[in-house]
């Protein structure tokens, strides 16, 4: 009898101590959206715009290199923050679960995107690659994200076929469905940018081969060649506005 | 003796399990836009929103909780029936943009604007736009807008601003581009009429991306630097040139976004005082 209210005792005990260790924090729960990344970091409150200006930290920015005195210090901050993150997350599975925050917090200045995604592994463009054909098409940020990324990681013909592959991809025909034109009165004003996020997959894609061709052509830069396959490549793409501006990047970059 | 000695054993035992169970964290989501979606529920509110276009009594104000935190904050009021992630999105977005930093300003940036920097957005945005609204979407598809015939001091924001996936430069621009139709001046900087024809610079008509209707004698372009089109181009340009804590994908699209919105100039000095202001 007193064995079995020894065990009753230690099961208890062990399901106190399994609860303690599990026990979501005090501020995010698993379906809380997350708070730029600087802010977390730096424990203190999500920044909001309607702060006394003079009193917020920076909420997400990178900053100067280390060291620089003066107003960009807590961005300064953030970068030593997010760099020993990029040392803590570098599998390919640490890397997508470090996109996959990012893409969620919809925080495009968070400084990561600058440091941690450098030099990627081919395991980890595999991984990127899967995800972006995961996303769904109307996902339009978070698709040129990943391109944008992969582009920083270009080195071989399989991460060069996959950039041809977005630049001369279906156009997305609404943001609200990329299947269906939009079913509405004609209005000039409200279409401002709506073209560059249709395509912009794409249109990051082309911006990496642009920057590619900034350099230069000739022996000096060994991808130009293949950044004008693919201008190449999206000049024939269905988009207008991505056939338009791989035709304007050709016609700045291409040899007489 | 025994038999206490267990008794009381098997009670703290049940206890112990007891309070195990009854403070473990529920995993209760919040009402955040991906639950709303799933369930219809975020649609339903904008359908609920009514009709914009006439002079419609403005819904009971809504103070955003969070301003109490922040003495001496200046925050927009919300009507009821904008939902907390559209608030919170659009609260998020002026965040970062009241972040941002820079090492020099353009003199039309400077006229428009102030100094580059989050201070100088934050106060031209909250001088504007005191109170925001939902916008019934399915009346016409805009992401946001300001009706001066209602309130010139109220900008109406559409669940497409949370549900649509844009860069958050883009959602930046609409909401400055917004702003600057707040001001009296110019009769809110109303649009003109596109030219007809009106072509872009390979030649080819300049279609609405959402209809494929073309944009010429359409009213979605400005005759001058500094209208909507013109002073939210100069915004995201100066992020894109002097920006100094922002990512290179900021940089980036500030400048995509920009360098699209230089089409909707249509008077040749207007878009000459940009090109001298922001891109030589």
């Amino acid at each position: 009898m007193i064995k079995a209210a020894l065990l009753i005792l230690v099961l208890a005990a062990a399901g106190l101590f399994f609860w303690r260790a599990n026990r979501p924090g005090p501020e995010n729960g698993p379906s809380d959206p997350l708070p730029p990344i600087a802010a977390r970091r730096s424990n203190a409150p999500a920044a909001l715009p309607w702060v006394d200006p003079s009193k917020q930290q920076a909420s997400a920015p990178a900053g100067k290199a280390a060291g620089q005195p003066g107003p960009d210090a807590g961005n300064s901050a953030a970068r030593q923050a997010a760099l020993s993150t990029v040392r803590a997350a570098d599998t390919p599975a640490q890397k997508l679960a470090l996109l996959d925050e990012i893409l969620l917090s919809r925080n495009d200045n968070d400084p990561r995107l600058d440091t941690a995604f450098n030099d990627l592994s081919p395991q980890t463009k595999r991984l990127f690659r899967a995800k972006f054909r995961q996303l769904p098409d109307e996902k339009r940020n978070e698709l040129g994200t990943v391109v944008y990324l992969l582009g920083r990681n270009l080195k071989t013909e399989e991460d060069w076929a996959f950039m041809r592959e977005v630049a001369a991809a279906p156009p997305c025909l609404s943001l609200q469905d990329c299947s269906m034109q939009a079913k509405t009165e004609p209005d000039a004003h409200v279409s401002a940018g709506v073209e560059i996020t249709l395509s912009y997959p794409a249109v990051m894609a082309l911006k990496r081969a642009e920057r590619i061709l900034q350099a230069g052509p000739g022996s000096g830069n060994p991808d130009a060649a293949q950044a004008l396959q693919l201008i190449a490549a999206a000049k024939n793409s269905p988009s207008k506005t991505v056939a338009d501006l791989a035709a304007n990047i050709e016609r700045r970059y291409s040899r007489p | 003796m025994k038999g206490k000695v267990v008794t009381g054993l098997i009670a703290l035992a049940l206890a112990a399990l007891f309070t195990a169970v009854a403070h473990k964290r529920p995993y209760a989501p919040p009402a955040d836009l991906r639950d709303a979606m799933s369930d219809g529920s975020a649609l339903a509110d904008l359908r609920s929103a009514g009709p914009v276009s006439a002079p419609a009594p403005v819904p009971a104000a809504a103070p955003v909780p969070v301003d109490n935190q922040f003495p001496g904050a200046v925050a927009p009021a919300f009507d009821k029936d904008v939902p907390a992630d559209l608030q919170r999105q659009l609260g998020l977005d002026l965040a970062f943009v009241g972040t941002l930093s820079g090492k020099n300003t353009s003199p039309l940036h400077n006229q428009i604007f102030g100094q580059m920097g989050g201070p100088s957005y934050l106060r031209f945005f909250s001088d504007r736009i005191k109170m925001v609204g939902l916008y019934d979407w399915d009346k016409k598809p805009v992401v946001a807008c300001v009706i001066p015939a209602i309130s010139p001091a109220k900008m109406w924001l559409s669940g497409s601003y949370i549900k649509t996936s844009q860069p958050q430069i883009a959602r930046i621009m609409i909401v400055f581009h917004e702003s600057r139709h707040s001001d009296p001046e110019n009769e809110n900087w109303r649009h003109v009429n596109c030219p007809d024809p009106f072509r872009d610079a390979n030649g080819k008509d300049m279609l609405s991306i959402l209809t494929g209707v073309p944009l010429a004698g359409k009213p979605g372009c400005d005759a001058s630097p500094l209208g909507s089109y013109g002073s939210s181009l100069i915004m995201l340009k100066n992020i894109q040139r002097y920006c100094t804590n922002c990512t290179e994908k900021v940089r980036m699209d500030a400048g995509l976004y920009a360098d699209d919105q230089l089409a909707r100039i249509t008077d040749s000095n207007a878009r000459n005082a940009i090109r001298n202001d922001v891109y030589k």
